[in-house]
């Protein structure tokens, strides 16, 4: 699941990892942003915003500030994409590196205080059935505090696996390590997710 | 390899499958002998799967959106004035006009005429797309993009009619994708024509109080069934700076309109109103021939597409109705989207 990178072919529906736009040829779409093509930057937000936001949710717990820092990943995203290789990392990996930043930056600036803002968490879906959304909301809340037990880099993994829906070897590029460790670190982080949502700590 | 390793490669088999949308059984099917270790695993998966699907609040986004295309806007500015625009612009325009000469000598475009009117399942429907991309290419005004995507929306939209006849449901699909994509362009544009006039007026504009006004379209990316009159306000007051980008994150003032009665009864029955009285062209609103032909374009599909699609609806087979509802609701939620854009649109 989430590769952004390749483009599916011509009368293909594109399943994953492009928002709801049907992008062709990402590569193309950001070199022209890369050129201050307006369309193909707003496309390129469209296509990564609600990802970028879920991963930042999931490591962030304050709504507000999962909220400002998305935006600042977007900020500076117009501001060095131009600087970005088309060549080198993908680009999904490249925009996921910002975001991953801006994350640690501000847990170092709170000095690991996690603040949490339960009753302004955002809703899953506004147009379902109440009792449906409340029922959502209940778990997004059970998983967010969940995960608040696990380590920096299980919370990591976690993140960019099931809310940010990218591959291993995207995950491998953002931090930095090998595919093998990565599903490693999976493997425990899914164990520990499953033992802090089953033995009642939360 | 070593068993740890053999089994996280296996887990992340699982977990690829479950991501694709596989149920746990299924999985566990796949591999009976490790079923007993993988089960509590993948279920554990599943939840968090489930639970990370948080959508950031149609608030948030309708502003960030704005603050986004304001930063384009402010960049491309700063690039005109370094690089010259105006070169630039010459040098694409010749760029692509050479290509359309070229596509006719070669003999396309008798194809790209043919085209014309062909629907997705004509092997020349490739044409007929490539053709509105070089369409798109050559159109530079931003009200000429939007009034080419609402076209182009249009054409969407018939293509969904057909194809609900014919029942092919990975085409509605990726028509779907293709009408929701034109609506999404026209979202952007007037929100950038919206941060453009607003940017324009800042630097006209010397100190000026603040009026309150409110914001009459709801912030929610539901279906609007209600009449959304907007709220008069003078439209000059309140105005983002590019130096105080967080005022962009105050009510934006509201397109004048004339208060609306309640009587449609002359008017055809809609399930889905979009607030189109607060979209009816005013004198007051704009100036701008051009914005108001767009506004009148857009009314025209706000009321031909919801129908016309829900006439599909009903006519389609049963196999194919999710896809055509779900492509129902997200051109519903975009024309919302558009709504609001083009209410606040001030000169």
């Amino acid at each position: 699941m989430g590769h952004p990178e390749q483009i599916p072919p011509e009368g293909e529906i594109p399943q994953e990892g492009y928002g709801n736009l049907p992008l062709r040829d990402e590569e193309n779409l950001v070199r022209r942003a890369q050129c201050g093509d307006s369309e193909a930057l707003s496309r390129l937000y469209e296509a990564y915003f609600d990802r970028i936001y879920r991963y930042i949710s999931l490591r962030i717990q304050n709504e507000m500030e999962a909220e400002d820092i998305t935006q600042q990943v977007f900020m500076k995203m117009l501001q060095s994409i131009s600087a970005y290789k088309v060549k080198g990392t993908p680009f999904s990996s490249w925009i996921y590196r910002i975001a991953h930043n801006q994350v640690i930056d501000f847990l170092r600036q709170q000095n690991k205080k996690a603040t949490v803002d339960i009753e302004g968490l955002p809703l899953p879906d506004m147009g379902e059935d109440p009792q449906h959304v409340m029922e959502k909301q209940a778990d997004i809340d059970r998983l967010k505090q969940a995960t608040k037990k696990l380590t920096p880099a299980q919370q990591e993994v976690l993140s960019l696996r099931f809310a940010a829906e990218l591959s291993i070897s995207e995950c491998a590029a953002i931090m930095g390590k090998s595919e093998g460790a990565i599903k490693a670190l999976q493997h425990s982080a899914v164990l520990a997710l499953r033992k802090a949502l089953t033995t009642g700590e939360i | 390899m070593k068993r740890g390793e053999s089994f996280n490669n296996l887990l992340n088999e699982c977990i690829e499958w479950i991501m694709r949308g596989e149920t746990v059984e299924e999985c566990l099917r796949r591999y009976p002998e490790q079923a007993e270790e993988l089960k509590p695993l993948l279920q554990t998966v599943l939840k968090a799967r489930q639970a990370s699907q948080i959508q950031p609040e149609a608030g948030f986004k309708s502003r960030a959106r704005q603050e986004f295309q304001r930063a384009i806007y402010e960049k491309q500015a700063s690039r005109r004035e370094r690089a010259g625009w105006w070169h630039w612009r010459w040098q694409s325009a010749w760029a692509m006009a050479i290509i359309a000469v070229l596509i006719v000598l070669l003999g396309g475009g008798g194809a790209v005429v043919a085209a014309a009117g062909s629907m997705p399942d004509n092997p020349l429907y490739p044409v007929k797309i490539a053709a509105e991309q070089i369409q798109l290419s050559l159109t530079f005004s931003d009200i000429g993009k939007a009034e080419l995507n609402a076209k182009l929306a249009d054409e969407r939209v018939n293509e969904l009619v057909y194809l609900a006849e014919k029942g092919d449901e990975e085409k509605v699909k990726i028509v779907a994708d293709r009408l929701n994509s034109n609506l999404q362009n026209i979202v952007n544009i007037v929100s950038e024509i919206n941060v453009k006039n607003t940017t324009t007026q800042d630097s006209v504009l010397t100190v000026q109080q603040a009026q309150p006004a409110a914001r009459s379209a709801p912030e929610s990316a539901g279906i609007i069934t209600q009449i959304a009159p907007a709220t008069t306000a003078p439209p000059t007051t309140n105005v983002p700076s590019p130096t105080q980008p967080e005022i962009s994150n105050q009510p934006v003032p509201a397109a004048s309109a004339p208060p609306m009665n309640d009587d449609t009864s002359s008017e055809p029955v809609l399930k889905h109103d979009f607030g189109l009285k607060a979209l009816q062209p005013a004198p007051s609103v704009s100036n701008s021939k051009e914005l108001e032909e767009l506004k009148k374009i857009i009314i025209n599909y706000v009321i031909e597409h919801p129908a016309k699609l829900e006439e599909a609806l009903q006519k389609a087979p049963p196999g194919l109705r999710p896809a055509l509802r779900e492509a129902i609701m997200r051109a519903l939620a975009e024309y919302e989207e558009i709504r609001v854009n083009l209410e606040n649109l001030r000169d």
